[in-house]
Order: C-alpha cells, then structure tokens, then sequence
C-alpha cells in the first residue's frame, strides 16, 4: 500500500513538472537604456501590455548603452538580450559592424508616421524615443536663477558643487556651450578644447553619475547644486517636478533605437516586440509617464495636452537646444571614450 | 612520492610551487604573449592613480578596521558573557545586510532631503570623498578583523597577568609585553584579509565616492565597456599582483613578528602532547 502510494506521489510531481514544462510561455529578454523610473515606464507602457497581449514572458533589465558590451556579447556568440535601446551613434555603429539582426518584416505605414524630416524605420531598427540631457539646478541654492551652460562653468557667481554624466557624450558639447561655441558650430566638435574646458570646472565636479537616478536625487538632498540630467527622470518624480528646475537652453536631444542584436534565439519574438512598441497607444503611454518624445508622429494625439510642452520635440524646447549628432559620434565614440576613461581616470 | 616532496609539491613549499606552476606561469606567459597585440597601448601608466587609490584607500580601511574590530575584540574577551555576546552579535548583524543596500543606508545616512535629517547628515562631506569611501568601508571590514582576532583574543589567559603584575608590571607594560604579541599576528592576518578584500571594491568607490576615486574594478568595468577586454584582464593582472605583494609584505612581516615573540607566541614543547 504504502508503495502504491510513494508511486503515485512520485507520478503526481512527474505530472506537475510535465504540465509546468508544457506550460512554459515563450521568453524573450528586453533591454532598456538606463533602469528606474524610465525602465518602468518601458515596464508599464511596453512590456507588460506586449506580455499580456501576446501570451509572452518578457524579462526586462537595463544597462548603461556601453557598447562594447553588446559587440562583446554578439562576437562572443552567447546572445541573452533579444531587444535593445541603443543610442542612435550605437545603431549607426552597430549596422556598420554587423552586430544586429534584420527585423524579419518592417513596420507597417499605416501605425508608423514618422515625424516630419524625423527619422524612419529600416530594417536593422526603429527610432524609438527622443530623449534629453539638461542643464538642472537646485533653485534654493542661489539669488538668481543660472540660465546657461555658461553659468554652470561660472563658479564664482554660482558657487557650489557641480554633478556631471560620466561619458562624453553631450558633456563634451556642453562644455563647447559654456565656452561660447554656438549650437550650430558644435561639430565636429573640437575635443582639445572641450576637454581643456573640462580640466576647469573639474575641482568643482563632486559627482561623476552614471544612473539618471542618480544627479536627481544629488540635487534633491544638495549633494550638488547644479548637474547635467536626463529630464525625463525629473519630470517623473513629483518631488524633483517641485525641488529642481531645469533649462531647455542648450540641452542634448538623442535619439534611441531598438535592435534586435545579432544572435538572438527569438528574432520573431523581438520583431514582433519592435512592432508593438512603435505603435501610437503605447509611445504615447510612455511619453506621458516621462515626458521623453515619440518617434511616431501618430502618437502626439494621444499624449495629455499638460505632457506636450515638457517634450524634448515641443517647438519652444527644440528651438534653443541641439540634436546630439550620432554620425559624428559613430566614427569617433570609440577612440573619445577611451580618452575619457584615461582623462577621468588621472588626477 | 620522495620526488613530489623533494620537488616541493607536497610539503612545506608545495602550494608555492602549485600556485607558480598552475597560476603564475600561466598568466605571466599570457601577459608576455599581449606585448605583440597591445603595441603603444600601455594600461598601467594610465591607471596607475587606480591602482594606488585602491591600494592605498584600502590599506587605510584595513589598518582602520583592524584597530577598531582588535579594540573590541579585546573587549569582549575581558567582558562578562552577556557583553560578549552582545558585542559578537552587533558585529554579526551587518553581515546580514546585502552589501550594496549597506552602501545605499550610509549615503541615505549622510544626506538630508530639505527638513528630514539623520544624526549623521552634519557629515555628509563624507560623501563623494576620499575619507567618506574609507570610513565606508572600514566599517564593513570591522566584524571581519572582530572574527579573525577573536580567535586569538581567546588565548589572552589571566594567568599570564597576573603573572606579570606579581613581577610588577604595570598595565600598559603588560599590554605591550603580553597583549599586543599575542593579537598582532591575527590582527595582521585581517588586515590583510580586509585589504585584500578592499582591493577589488567596486560599489563603494562609485556610490560613496560619486566617482570620482575610481578603483581597479571600476577600470576594469570601463576597459570591458570600451570592448577592451585585453585591457581589463591586464588591469586585472595588475591587481593580482599587488594583491601577491601586500599579502608576501604581511607574511614576512608577520614571520618576524612571531619569530621575535617566539617564547610567547609558541606552544612550549613540553606541554605538547604526543
């Protein structure tokens, strides 16, 4: 009897783990360029309604747009990552490099407008986001409020601690700013002088970030009284909305696309994924949560009228700042970052 | 068998040869290959302030930690059972806690956001410096030197002082002549545990230190990000090596040590028992 019943016991575990495997939902792994409140918003907007809608389990991670990464990922032949956000320097590089795999159909007209003279679908990516690096300061710490790059250089009226992002990309041109290099001048960029004009401000610089998370919550407890920060991560928190203020004048627009790096196992998957995300309802969930812009012009009516002038794209906003320019930065990221890296590691 | 012990596979010297042979030989011969394929790109002279912060704040975090968990150390072992047990627990209960969430309570610890303040946010210049990622880290080293020194703390046996102050010793007298040869070989050992330890930070030195006193491991992350990986094998070679040197220092250091001491740190030969 008592061998009837560990017999049945051990059929009843083999039935449940036969089910469990039957069971288990098609995976693929989705990841975001930067985490906190702008990978929830991709979680809220994107992940969990492809998830629900398509019977799909998809894992959401982050990481910091480090390409060397993703090239050591693809060439090394072990690919986890089945959807990516890369920066459109790494989609222009990537393409060039072979790192990404073709969608396997292209993005229907009819639920993709792109915005006008923006950029469109290909088949190695689609433009996801418009996004922004600002210029944000802590409103209590002075008499006057800093209005340009040239005053976050300004260490004499503005005294105080400074935060900077740790890459090159955009620091570089908002050190060109401060140093009087207009808008349109910036590229190709002079690097000596950029890099001249960084050794200046470089005493006062207490915080080299790497996370968006991380100039906001430096100006909210005054660690710093001014920082580079992606606005996005101040429009989504309330108590940075209400702490810290920000300027359009001079801020870095980039652009991000997904990609499918080469290698993934779930190429149908991952377009299929692409595809949703790039449709209007969606963008538009998520440029109301961090007020980042919609590549697809079909999203805008769907946006809140109160979001619509925090847009990188809103005209006032895209008047007085400047696209960071991804073919420039395709040839020369590799060897700028590798001067970073030495720069920042010297004293 | 008689070849492996003269050979030192076995024995005193064998996991010496063990580690040159399978460890040593292996990454030396591999870092002399990299000299054709890295031609102008010379690492150590571009992260020699990486490698000296890192040697250096960690150093500073062990002998700090050592100084403090041997204190307590010595404490507990002079106390009443329940201060001992105490003490040991408060040492146990940081372990318990993730590491990187340690690290996020001491920059949570050091800030103030607008009214809200901790005792501790008057020293929130802490952060973002040199002395802020080595108190940081100091402190996570100090229930390791607690436990390693413990240990030894253990053999302090009041005999021995009362047996010094019969012959007139006073108490400091007795401290250096008893205590400290007695926990200074632990007390070593965790230091160089610690900055062993120490050596390979990579949270610690980007959140306390915003960044800005960046460590090997964080090199190391930078080469890998650039797709460097040659680079940050390198660097991590580096690393290794001075992690040989510190520990050969404190070896030999410690060798003297218990040789000097040997009448008090040696088990006499006529207590051994066969």
């Amino acid at each position: 009897m008592k061998r009837i019943s560990l017999l049945a016991g051990i059929a009843g575990l083999l039935a449940l783990v036969i089910l469990g495997a039957a069971k288990q939902l098609p995976e693929i792994t989705v990841v975001s360029y930067g985490g906190g409140a702008y990978q929830d918003s991709h979680r809220a907007a994107f992940i969990s309604p492809f998830a629900a809608k398509s019977n799909v389990k998809v894992n959401s991670t982050s990481w910091g747009a480090e390409y060397g990464r993703l090239q050591q990922m693809v060439r090394s032949g072990d690919v986890s990552w089945d959807v990516v956000e890369v920066t459109a320097a790494q989609y222009s590089r990537g393409v060039r490099d072979g790192l990404y795999s073709p969608l396997t159909r292209p993005i229907p007209p009819a639920t993709f407008a792109p915005l006008a003279g923006g950029p469109v679908p290909t088949p190695f990516g689609v433009p996801n986001v418009y996004w922004s690096t600002v210029f944000a300061y802590q409103p209590k710490a002075f008499a006057h409020n800093p209005t340009s790059w040239r005053d976050f250089w300004d260490v004499q009226h503005f005294p105080g601690s400074r935060a900077l992002y740790d890459n090159p990309r955009g620091t570089l041109e908002f050190a060109l700013l401060a140093d009087g290099v207009a808008r349109d001048k910036l590229y190709p960029l002079d690097v000596d002088r950029a890099f001249r004009k960084l050794d200046v401000l470089r005493p006062h610089v207490r915080l080299w970030w790497k996370d968006g998370t991380e100039p906001v919550n430096a100006l909210l407890t005054n660690r710093v009284v001014m920082s580079s920060a992606w606005s996005g991560r101040i429009y989504a928190s309330a108590a940075a909305r209400k702490e810290i203020q920000y300027t359009w004048i001079g801020a870095a627009h980039e652009l991000d696309y997904w990609v499918i790096p080469r290698g993934s196992r779930n190429v149908e998957l991952a377009t299929e994924f692409i595809h949703f995300a790039s449709t209007a309802q969606p963008m538009a969930k998520q440029a109301a949560a961090t007020a980042y812009g919609p590549t697809n012009a079909l999203a805008f009516s769907a946006i809140p009228k109160t979001v619509l002038p925090n847009l990188p794209t809103a005209p006032e906003n895209w008047r007085v700042s400047f696209v960071v320019n991804a073919n420039w930065w395709a040839a020369n990221e590799q060897k700028i970052m590798q001067r970073w890296t030495i720069w920042r590691s010297k004293r | 068998m008689r070849l492996f012990r003269r050979l030192g596979v076995i024995g005193g010297s064998g996991p010496l040869l063990v580690t040159l042979l399978f460890y040593v030989v292996p990454i030396a011969t591999w870092a002399w290959s990299l000299r054709h394929e890295r031609p102008g790109q010379p690492v150590l002279p571009t992260y020699q302030s990486q490698i000296g912060d890192s040697a250096q704040i960690s150093m500073s975090s062990a002998a700090l930690a050592a100084f403090g968990g041997a204190t307590v150390a010595c404490l507990a072992r002079f106390s009443s059972q329940r201060t001992s047990n105490v003490l040991t627990f408060a040492m146990m209960v940081p372990l318990l806690t993730g590491f990187v969430a340690r690290n996020y309570s001491w920059v949570g610890l050091l800030t103030a956001i607008g009214s809200h303040r901790t005792p501790l946010s008057p020293l929130g210049e802490l952060l973002d410096s040199r002395a802020g990622i080595v108190t940081v880290m100091a402190v996570v080293f100090v229930p390791f030197v607690y436990f390693i020194v413990s240990e030894a703390a253990s053999h302090l046996s009041p005999p021995l002082y009362e047996a010094s102050r019969t012959l007139g010793a006073t108490d400091a007298r007795a401290f250096f002549v008893i205590t400290l040869p007695l926990l200074l070989p632990a007390t070593l050992l965790a230091f160089a545990l610690s900055t062993i330890l120490g050596l390979g930070y990579f949270v610690t030195p980007h959140l306390i230190g915003g960044g800005n006193f960046p460590f090997v491991a964080n090199g190391v992350l930078s080469r890998l990000d650039l797709g460097d990986a040659q680079g940050a094998a390198l660097l991590g070679l580096y690393l290794l090596a001075t992690v040989f040197i510190l520990a050969g220092l404190v070896a030999i250091v410690r060798a003297w040590w218990l040789r000097r001491h040997e009448p008090l740190t040696k088990t006499p030969h006529y207590v051994r028992t066969k």
